[in-house]
């Protein structure tokens, strides 16, 4: 008896289907690190929120004016000194004392005893802060508060730390503000500083720069910069 | 004789295959249908996902170029920010020598020795005073200007009159 093939014949469609889709599912397969992409929602997700990042950053420094801003970073400089430019602090102790009528009996580093001896120590030097320790004479109540207000309005900022009046004579530890520079490489997001420098360069509109401050006032430190 | 008659049966097998073929039929299309749909959507959104993403990294790169061409000015506001709140913090925290002395000197008494100490915030006055109800007066003027302020001692001699010392700290 002759076996039927013409009655089974219409098993060609589903395996032919059947082999359409092993074939199609295999080929997918070896292609799957590329489509297990669509479903990575969180590298997506990742790489908009560095693009909003960067275009927040990008408009902030679109308003950057580098002659303009410079300026202000020199008063705030010359305010903060960035190295311990000692000597100006004489400078504003000495002609707040002329101003006010007292006598200015001497100075020296406060902390650091003897000055020949910080500079002999590079250590002691560089661990010290800005600070003087400063004796005066002829002093009343009202010619120590013209020294101190004189101080308290002059570039550098300086603080006064320490004091012991006397009637006729008093000392003072006077302390000067210095910042140095520093490296970069902040991971931070750009802060948004206008407000912070308009609010910095109110306060220091009564403020006096001392002649010779601007000499002071240098700039080093890398520029690395993570863009984000 | 009896006779059987085949030709039922054959025709019931061809019945029985006939409906097993179809049968057969609308599973495998209906597999094929949703197969394909599944697939052709699924290679759809593969393709709107790849594009978009390549797009995204296009833009990536082109704004990191930019902001790597502008690291002068992040550098400059960067420092700006720096400084400014360095400037900001030193004044906020500078206890303002000047005013207290501005006070003293129009005060009910005048100090004749003072002495401060601003690492420990503190300060301590010495006033002369013909009567002691002066010094508690002077110690009362004090009192809207600092948060402690303390009669430390009062004595009185034939030579100095009412010397009192007071301590005050905690700038309002």
């Amino acid at each position: 008896m002759r076996f039927p093939v013409r009655n089974w014949l219409w098993v060609t469609y589903p395996a032919a289907v059947a082999v359409f889709v092993v074939v199609s599912l295999s080929f997918m397969g070896s292609a799957r690190s590329s489509l297990s992409q669509v479903t990575s929602f969180g590298e997506a997700a990742e790489t908009e929120s560095k693009i909003a990042v960067l275009r927040e950053k990008l408009s902030l420094l679109s308003t950057v004016n580098v002659s303009q801003e410079s300026e202000d970073l020199e008063l705030f400089s010359k305010a903060v000194l960035p190295n311990k430019a000692i000597w100006l602090i004489v400078s504003e102790i000495k002609t707040a004392a002329t101003e006010a009528g007292v006598t200015l009996v001497g100075y020296k580093a406060a902390g650091v005893g003897d000055v020949k001896e910080a500079s002999e120590s590079a250590e002691l030097v560089e661990n010290s802060g800005m600070a003087l320790e400063v004796s005066l004479s002829g002093v009343t109540m009202e010619s120590l508060a013209s020294v101190l207000s004189s101080l308290e309005r002059y570039l550098p900022l300086v603080s006064i730390t320490k004091l012991n009046y006397q009637e006729g004579s008093a000392v003072l530890e006077v302390e000067g503000a210095w910042e140095p520079w520093v490296k970069l490489e902040g991971e931070t997001p750009l802060p948004d500083f206008r407000t912070g420098v308009g609010e910095a360069k109110r306060r220091l509109e009564d403020f006096t720069s001392f002649a010779g401050s601007a000499e002071a006032v240098g700039e080093s430190g890398d520029t690395t910069l993570n863009p984000f | 004789m009896t006779t059987i008659n085949l030709a039922i049966k054959r025709h019931e097998d061809v019945q029985k295959l006939d409906r097993v073929r179809r049968i057969a039929y609308s599973v495998t299309t209906t597999a094929l249908v949703v197969y394909i749909v599944v697939t052709a959507g699924f290679l759809g959104w593969w393709w709107y996902t790849s594009f978009q993403r390549g797009r995204a990294n296009e833009e990536l790169e082109g704004l990191l170029n930019q902001v790597t061409a502008m690291s002068q000015q992040e550098a400059v506001a960067r420092r700006l920010a720096s400084k400014a709140a360095s400037v900001t913090s030193y004044l906020d925290s500078r206890w303002e020598m000047g005013s207290e002395a501005q006070f003293y000197s129009t005060a009910v008494l005048m100090p004749v020795a003072w002495d401060y100490d601003g690492a420990e915030g503190v300060a301590s006055l010495t006033v002369n005073a013909g009567q002691a109800a002066q010094i508690d007066e002077f110690v009362n003027s004090l009192a809207p200007r600092y948060t402690r302020v303390r009669l430390m001692s009062i004595n009185w001699t034939p030579e100095t009159g009412w010397v009192g010392t007071v301590a005050v700290g905690g700038k309002k």
